[in-house]
């Protein structure tokens, strides 16, 4: 009874946490432009996250090292350190971006403009990481999260032409109004929101930090292959409520309010009520996530003492210090006044350009008789593994040549 | 060669020793092997006798410029009775990988800068110490 509760409580947090703030942008945005026609990449990409995060979680529970941990052991001082430094910039990147999506959320709920929410999401963010257990701040924000779940019933309540949607999601192709690079531009925005490699950071670290054993490999396997692709669903639902919508309306979408506008269409004022608590819930526990991301990656390389429970703050000093820093950079950052919806669309970018660094030694290392015993990978994850790691190059090379000449999706 | 005992197989340096994580014996973080140091005399065969672990130990191997930079700016952050990285003699190493495991607790001078970053400024913050 405990172990079911214990498997629900995850596979719920694991749906709730799967969004952040560049899924529900990438989402909409797709939605409303392109109708379903890029559905099949949340498909590839939950795929892919799936097999990441199990691949990582095993050799979490069985070597028990986090993903930079290995990345320096394997990689060595020099590529390990240029590892590092790409990865910790555009992890950067992801938080100012969910930082500045908590404070839109903010926005929305108060209408206080979002600039003066920065400070007040950073700092909230700062303490939970100081102070909360880890156990805590998972369940909060994975079962507030749940609260997006208002899309699907947003979804239903518009009555769309399902035989129209499933038409546009088969076509493969971009609406006739689209040319063929914008809409690839898109389809790996939308690769780079939904296998994001922050959240494997974190996921494998957290893993370290819970002490996972290969008993715990159950758990985390049933939260990945379960909660990941019903969290993938729920971004399905944002797509979907923007595609019936907001593209009829010929509604372009710039900011988050445009994001939730098809749920108060269907359910007034109280679906914007739990639309906001699941925007905040997602954008905060992604802005945990990725600034614990930060701070991990760094002492991991270094070999400094890290984690946010199993020492004090004052036994890892160098450790919160990064993370303060990354937060202080961030908050900076977003203070500019950039846009942060554009923050997030070039961080989700930039995220598809730099998977494979923590991909492949992620990979390598899942299939090393040395750290893994004879849990390596079966024949048939490398199979779909190997398909992955050409598919994530093809990416990380083509993305940004795509930027420039489609002027970033314009 | 030194072999490794378990295996049998010979015993590479560069992948059972160099940037594995150091943990003390009470299962404190000590560092990364960051360097080994390798003495011999005259004729013989040089062997491995201490590891080598400091931030700016790594300037070394990062090579260039950026290496010299690296290893001229940390190297401040050594405090003033320690001006070498700190040194592990081999004799204290009870296992090598996964991690490299020493049966001594952390030599003292490592990690300086961190400590006194934990007791001056990061451990002042309320809470640091729960």
């Amino acid at each position: 009874m405990r172990i079911l509760l214990s498997v629900t409580l995850g596979i719920l947090t694991a749906i709730g946490g799967f969004l952040d703030i560049g899924d529900l942008v990438a989402a909409a945005v797709i939605g409303s432009r392109f109708g379903m026609s890029l559905a099949w990449v949340l498909v590839v990409g939950v795929t892919g996250m799936v097999l990441f995060s199990e691949m990582a979680a095993r050799v979490t529970a069985i070597s028990g090292r986090a993903v930079f941990d290995l990345v320096r052991e394997r990689l060595g001082a020099r590529a390990g350190l240029a590892n590092l430094l790409a990865s910790y910039i555009i992890t950067l990147l992801t938080m100012s971006a969910q930082i500045g999506g908590i404070a839109l959320a903010l926005e929305l709920a108060s209408s206080i403009h979002y600039l003066l929410w920065v400070p007040v999401a950073v700092f909230l963010v700062w303490v939970v990481i100081w102070r909360m257990p880890f156990g805590w701040m998972e369940k909060t924000y994975g079962l507030l999260g749940l609260a997006l779940v208002v899309f699907g019933v947003a979804l239903w309540r518009l009555g769309p032409d399902w035989g129209e949607l499933m038409s546009s999601a088969t076509r493969f192709s971009p609406p006739p109004d689209e040319e063929w690079s914008v809409w690839s531009y898109y389809a790996i925005a939308l690769f780079g929101a939904t296998m994001t490699p922050y959240s494997v950071l974190f996921f494998s670290s957290s893993g370290v930090e819970e002490k996972w054993t290969p008993r715990d490999l159950v758990t985390a396997r049933v939260n990945a292959f379960v909660g990941f692709p019903l969290g993938g669903l729920l971004a399905l639902a944002i797509m979907g409520c923007a595609a019936t919508w907001l593209m009829p309306a010929d509604i372009e979408v710039e900011d988050l309010g445009q994001v939730a506008l098809p749920v108060v269409a269907a359910l007034g004022k109280l679906g914007l009520v739990v639309v906001i608590v699941g925007f905040f819930a997602a954008t905060f526990g992604a802005g945990l996530e990725s600034a614990l991301a930060a701070g991990y990656s760094v002492a991991q390389y270094f070999g400094w003492p890290w984690g946010k429970t199993v020492v004090s703050p004052a036994g890892a000093p160098y450790f919160h210090v990064v993370i303060l820093l990354s937060l202080m950079a961030g908050t900076l950052f977003i203070l500019t006044g950039i846009d942060p919806i554009k923050v997030v669309e070039y961080s989700i970018v930039l995220s598809a350009v730099a998977l494979p660094l923590t991909y492949l030694p992620i990979f390598v290392v899942a299939n090393d008789r040395g750290y893994m015993g004879d849990r390596v990978n079966s024949r048939f994850t490398n199979i779909v593994g190997s398909f992955y790691l050409v598919l994530l190059l093809m990416v990380s090379i083509v993305a940004i040549p795509l930027m420039l000449y489609t002027k970033a999706g314009q | 060669m030194p072999k490794d005992p378990a295996r049998g197989s010979v015993f590479r340096i560069g992948f059972a020793v160099l940037d594995r994580q150091i943990v003390a014996d009470d299962g404190e973080h000590v560092g990364k092997t960051d360097d080994v140091e390798f003495s011999w005399n005259e004729g013989e065969a040089p062997a491995m006798t201490a590891l080598l672990t400091d931030t700016a130990a790594l300037g070394p191997r990062i090579t260039g410029r950026l290496g010299r930079m690296w290893r001229a700016v940390l190297a401040r952050l050594r405090p003033f009775d320690h001006d070498e990285p700190v040194r592990i003699p081999i004799g204290d190493v009870e296992a090598f990988s996964p991690t490299t495991r020493l049966s001594t607790p952390a030599p003292e001078g490592s990690r300086a800068a961190e400590k006194w970053l934990g007791d001056n400024v990061v451990g002042r913050i309320p809470g640091a110490r729960r």
